[in-house]
């Protein structure tokens, strides 16, 4: 059984995701709420498999949810809610440990489908992003620093093939690997991104003289 | 006789005193008593030595150094004369070798012939290097002989100079063997050195001449050092190089040009130029090399030799005092060294003239060689200074075209700053404006109609849903448009296949995506993306709609432009029979869109499909507004 946990300040899709995961018998809605503060206690209390998160929240943004939820539980597959799936707020999601998104006008149809993929494995990606991913200056390697994470060949030239916008299925068919493979290499893809945005913060911080070595 | 109080300018004999070893000094004395004879001949030829000391000689006891000859003969009195000098009780007190040396500047006598115990031990053979500033030194015969006495006779051209003995050390052949190296080094090698010296300082002022022709005081000091070296020939020369009444007279008339080349160079290094003096320097070396020729000189050679001094020193003294009197005036370094090194070379001039007169020691170490050397260091010191200067002045240039470039970089990076924050302005403005035409005539309208629909009550759900959805597209579509593409076709194509995949799908559209890399298109901005956006979402809608296809191919190519081309396999239709008819919206529609980007579009369809071009240029022309 998957536990769901939502956290989303609009009540009526609050409701639209209630409905669509009532009637899935391996799922299951923890808990639904309105807030920043009250997703922080809600993951603690109810460690979701499945974190569900919008980034506009009335008390605080939805990134310190998602940061706080990696943290706290890395098992648990964070998913950000999107109208548009805009570059900008997709890619801040998953340096904050998101692996996966969803677009509201979506939502209906096929949020369980997506939640289902997510947990196999697979993440959603769409051209822009991969083109910002391959820009990304993956192996930048500071003398002081940790030294980065960098993207596989493979890798690179999956999100290459998803910025020219073959769909998985093509990409898979390219690079004779199966269609799950695909979406494991976007997922691997982003939890790199993700450990390098975390070890850089540190950097920082520590540059900054906030955290003792 | 007189001693003028020189002592200052005998640095070089203090020198040698320091540094002749003391233990040496111990084993040779000064021989300053001897008795001296004199024969008188009429002819400038000496008679041949004599095997032996004649016996009948008119010996009387002198303190040496004798200069008893230096007086000039009068009428009718015989010129030319053999000096006999008999050394008493010169017997060894141990048996170690023993030499006897003598050293002086004025003439000893041209050739000498030594005798110890009557007969020859040594004999002098050089032209004019014997009497005339070369240090003799005599080995003496082994101690074994019971030589007590030495005899030396010096054939001597009393003439107008005249003649002098001068005293003798005597000693241990090392000690004696090392004072003449002292008055050798001091007479012969240092003037030798010091020529050779100024010659390579006045090459490196030839060629410096020779790049910088307008600049004569390089040259002027070229030919002062060829002179100079021409002059100190003689002190240091064993053969005469020409015959020996020219050799002189060029001695004596470089000296003259010397003067002329010195002090004319020093008045352009001080910038001064005083056409009078020049002009007397000029005239006087002239006429001195002239009337100092062999052939029309008088027979008294040295009396005008003597003239010619006294005159340069007069000539030296009212120039020098003229540079002074600049470099009081100007107190500035270069000037007050170069009026400094004139006195030095002055004093020199002084002190050897009055040597040559029998008024000093005539043993002193003749300075003239010297002189040079202070004045020449003025010239490397003018020198050194003025390139130090230039390099300052190059560096002062540099630094100031540094902070001239400096204030301009920053002049232009503030006006590209101003233009950056107006072309933000400007594009921000732009940007407002297409947004807020972008709500007007499509999210806005579509809702408000929506809107109305509803309020009235007539509306369908699911035609509301429509109407909705195709609201939340043209969003979608506006926001794409302003994703990072990086002007990328490629990229602007994938966004719309990623959105419009479900609606494709979902309708049974397969999708054949063939895109290759294209080059950026610089001008592919939000609205152009946009655009371009709207063309293919239109065709696409226009295949949903009316194509009946069961298959849609989207390829993007590359030739003298951007080629993107959508194909579907639907029944067609009559392309002309739309475009002519009145609501043929749709096609003119595209390709108003294709032209306001400066794409073109073309279309063709068949029984077999329809196939759109879209053509975008590699560069665009400024966008009308």
């Amino acid at each position: 059984m998957l536990s769901v946990l939502l956290v989303e300040d609009d009540a009526r899709f609050r409701e639209l995701v209630a409905a669509a995961l009532s009637g899935v018998a391996d799922m299951k809605l923890v808990d639904a709420v309105d807030t920043g503060g009250a997703a922080l206690a809600a993951l603690q209390r109810t460690a979701p498999d499945v974190l569900l998160v919008d980034l506009g929240l009335p008390d605080m943004s939805g990134l310190e949810v998602i940061r706080h939820c990696a943290a706290a539980h890395p098992q648990c597959e964070i998913m950000v809610i999107s109208v548009f799936g805009d570059e900008q707020h997709i890619l801040s999601s998953i340096e904050a440990g998101a692996t996966g998104y969803l677009l509201k006008d979506a939502l209906p149809t096929d949020l369980v489908g997506q939640i289902r993929t997510l947990r196999a494995g697979g993440s959603p990606i769409s051209p822009v992003i991969a083109r910002q991913l391959l820009k990304r200056r993956w192996s930048e390697i500071r003398s002081d620093g940790p030294p980065a994470e960098n993207l596989s060949e493979r890798e690179r030239s999956v999100l290459g093939l998803v910025a020219k916008g073959y769909t998985f299925p093509e990409i898979a068919r390219l690079l004779d690997i199966s269609a799950h493979s695909v979406t494991t290499y976007v997922k691997r893809t982003y939890l790199k991104l993700h450990v390098n945005s975390k070890t850089e913060a540190v950097y920082e911080a520590r540059k900054l003289g906030l955290l003792r070595d | 006789m007189k001693r003028a109080s020189w002592a200052c300018c005998e640095i070089s004999l203090l020198l040698a005193a320091l540094l002749a070893a003391p233990a040496a000094a111990a084993d040779r004395a000064r021989v300053v008593e001897a008795d001296v004879a004199i024969e008188w001949f009429d002819t400038q030829t000496w008679p041949a030595w004599p095997r032996e000391i004649p016996p009948v000689l008119d010996w009387h006891h002198v303190q040496l150094p004798y200069v008893g000859l230096q007086r000039k003969p009068q009428a009718g009195e015989r010129h030319f004369a053999r000096i006999w000098v008999r050394l008493a009780d010169i017997a060894p007190a141990d048996p170690a070798p023993r030499a006897l040396a003598y050293s002086a500047y004025l003439p000893t006598g041209f050739h000498a012939v030594f005798y110890a115990e009557g007969r020859q031990v040594f004999a002098t053979n050089g032209e004019m290097s014997n009497g005339w500033n070369v240090p003799v030194l005599i080995p003496l015969p082994p101690s074994g002989s019971d030589a007590r006495t030495l005899v030396a006779a010096f054939d001597c051209y009393v003439g107008s100079l005249g003649c002098g003995v001068p005293s003798f050390q005597l000693g241990s052949l090392a000690a004696v063997s090392i004072w003449h190296e002292w008055q050798k080094l001091l007479r012969i090698d240092g003037p030798r050195v010091g020529s050779v010296a100024i010659l390579i300082v006045g090459a490196f002022a030839l060629l410096t001449w020779i790049r910088r022709r307008s600049e004569s005081v390089y040259m002027l000091f070229f030919i002062a050092s060829l002179l100079w070296t021409v002059r100190t020939l003689h002190y240091h020369l064993p053969r005469y190089p020409l015959p020996e009444a020219w050799f002189w007279w060029a001695t004596v008339c470089s000296f003259a040009w010397l003067s002329v080349a010195v002090y004319l160079f020093s008045f352009r290094l001080q910038g001064e130029r005083s056409p009078r003096i020049e002009k007397a320097l000029i005239i006087g070396a002239t006429l001195s090399t002239v009337l100092g020729m062999p052939p029309i000189a008088t027979d008294d050679y040295w009396l005008f030799e003597r003239l010619a001094y006294v005159m340069q020193a007069l000539i030296s003294l009212a120039v020098t005092v003229t540079l002074t009197a600049v470099a009081v005036k100007r107190r500035t370094p270069p000037d007050v060294v170069l009026a400094i090194a004139l006195w030095i070379m002055f004093a020199m001039g002084i002190h050897d003239l009055l040597l040559l007169e029998w008024n000093l020691d005539m043993e002193r170490v003749f300075l003239l060689p010297y002189a040079a050397l202070p004045l020449f260091g003025a010239f490397i010191f003018s020198m050194s200074r003025r390139y130090r200067r230039a390099i300052d002045d190059i560096e002062n240039v540099n630094a100031s075209l540094e902070s001239r470039l400096e204030a301009r970089q920053r002049e232009l990076a503030s006006s590209y700053k101003q233009l950056r924050q107006y072309e933000i302005r400007n594009a921000q403005e732009q940007e407002r404006e297409r947004l807020m035409r972008d709500m007007h005539d499509g999210v806005g309208s579509s809702l408000i109609s929506t809107l109305a629909l509803v309020e009235r009550g007539d509306a369908a759900p699911s035609m509301v849903a429509q109407t909705l959805r195709d609201t939340v597209d043209e969003l979608k579509l506006t926001i794409d448009s302003m994703e990072p593409i990086d002007q990328d076709v490629v990229t602007l194509l994938a966004t719309l296949r990623y959105r419009m995949t479900p609606r494709l799908e979902s309708a049974g559209l397969a999708l054949d995506w063939q895109v290759n890399e294209v080059p950026r298109l610089e001008w592919l901005d939000a609205p152009a993306a946009l655009q371009i956006m709207r063309i293919v979402q239109e065709c696409f809608g226009n295949i949903l709609k009316h194509a009946q296809a069961s298959r849609i191919s989207v390829a993007c190519s590359a030739d003298d432009g951007v080629v993107v081309r959508i194909a579907d396999n639907g029944r067609g239709f009559d392309v002309a029979a739309q475009q002519s008819a009145p609501r043929g919206r749709g096609l003119r529609n595209l390709e108003f869109r294709a032209r306001e980007i400066g794409g073109r579009i073309s279309i063709t369809a068949d029984g077999g499909g329809t196939r759109i071009e879209l053509r975008l240029p590699l560069e665009r022309r400024a966008r009308p507004r």
